[in-house]
């Protein structure tokens, strides 16, 4: 199902980046082609898919959200990171691999989510994707390379922690660390490709570490800002586990509206503070770009959000006591006229 | 009326928003509320372009897929 709403979409002019840009809209390009070619009716299938997931119909922005996960972000601010100009076909066949891997996850995910629309008839393109997500790597590392055992283990702990944390009926902060979190290992595969070609190990070690750090804050905002959507769906997060246990004899609404979501996003304003100092031995002048706009973004949520939720509490005051004293917060408007 | 059904207008009834914000006590009337008279005066005073925010941010399921 595509869900987007980015409101500060003048905001992404932040990140621009040429390279990626045109890296991302070849990779869509390159999956349209290869598919014409090889599987035309799948291809043809996925061409609608492909473009509904994005906000503008086209493929190759669903990526460049400035608030999506930087998936694709990472592997090319690591290379750069290592040297000062990058093999291009082997950054291309990366983020290509990239895209293929997440889209093979953005169907499973969308099903097992029940957001499904078309995914359960396009089933057998996962066969596509996660062909074209691991053969990219095959050109560049034989199948006794350490990278493959990275491969492996981050493929396979991603593909348990899923499964796990759909059979949860609650997650813990400790279910959240071991496995939520988990759950975006996959991010390591590209960062490690980079890492084997070009890092040596200490600062490939620090992008892993940062990109898994960066991994379990998206999750956390992810849960806080799917929180009414995933109520509403049955579907279990650490956010709603929390709010369950600390709002009393509240309604989740009411918890979330009254103090949870000011303590979600002050959570995420402290997280994203550690994220700061994970990120300044890596030198990368992107990273701190990306940063310091979603720290942007998440002060301007807190605030028109505070706002709105100050707005409804403020008439429910009145709703759901209706012959009640005058409130105080009514007097203190008054006062302030 | 539960803060629970306010949230869900906010989400999916900019209507009933448009005519608390003309007039509050009509309003309130037609979804069964009696108000004083001073609550409607601070009723009155609301931001409710506000709200607006509700929808963007929560309306379609949040982040939309961020991870």
């Amino acid at each position: 199902m595509a869900r987007h709403n980015e409101s500060p979409v003048g905001q992404s002019s932040f990140l621009h980046d040429d390279q990626l840009q045109k890296l991302v809209g070849d990779a869509c390009a390159r999956i349209q082609t290869e598919l014409n070619c090889r599987a035309p009716f799948l291809g043809e299938q996925l061409r609608g898919w492909m473009a509904q997931l994005s906000p503008t119909g086209k493929a190759p922005d669903y990526f460049l959200q400035p608030r999506m996960f930087p998936l694709l972000r990472l592997p090319l601010w690591a290379a750069r990171s290592f040297t000062a100009e990058p093999d291009g076909e082997f950054m291309a066949d990366v983020i290509y691999s990239t895209v293929n891997g997440y889209y093979y996850i953005r169907l499973l995910d969308n099903l097992m989510d029940g957001h499904g629309t078309i995914e359960l008839k396009i089933l057998p393109a996962t066969a596509f994707f996660h062909t074209e997500f691991q053969a990219m790597y095959q050109k560049y590392f034989e199948a006794a390379h350490p990278f493959w055992e990275v491969f492996r283990s981050a493929w396979f702990s991603a593909s348990d922690a899923v499964t796990h944390e759909f059979n949860l009926d609650r997650i813990r902060e400790a279910e959240f660390e071991r496995i939520t979190v988990a759950k975006l290992a996959g991010a390591r595969i590209p960062l490690a490709a980079v890492g084997f070609r070009y890092g040596t190990g200490q600062s490939m070690q620090r992008w892993e570490n940062f990109a898994l750090a960066l991994a379990r804050w998206s999750q956390m905002e992810d849960d806080l800002f799917d929180w009414h959507h995933d109520l509403r769906n049955g579907k279990m997060s650490y956010f709603l586990t929390e709010a369950n246990r600390r709002k009393g004899s509240d309604t989740v609404d009411a918890w979330v509206i009254r103090e949870g979501f000011q303590q979600g996003v002050e959570t995420l304003q402290r997280e994203l503070c550690s994220l700061r100092d994970r990120a300044r031995p890596l030198n990368c002048p992107g990273v701190v770009s990306y940063l310091d706009l979603r720290e942007t973004i998440l002060e301007d949520q807190k605030t028109r959000i505070s706002e709105a939720f100050q707005v409804l509490r403020a008439v429910a005051v009145v709703v759901e006591a209706p012959t009640a004293q005058t409130p105080e917060w009514a007097h203190s408007l008054q006062q302030n006229k | 009326m539960t803060v629970q059904e306010l949230f869900e207008k906010a989400l999916h009834n900019s209507k009933f928003w448009k005519e608390l914000s003309k007039d509050p006590a009509k309003a309130l009337q037609a979804a069964g509320v009696k108000a004083t008279a001073d609550q409607v005066a601070a009723l009155k005073q609301l931001n409710y372009e506000a709200l607006d925010e509700v929808a963007t941010a929560f309306g379609v399921g949040g982040t939309g897929n961020i991870t």
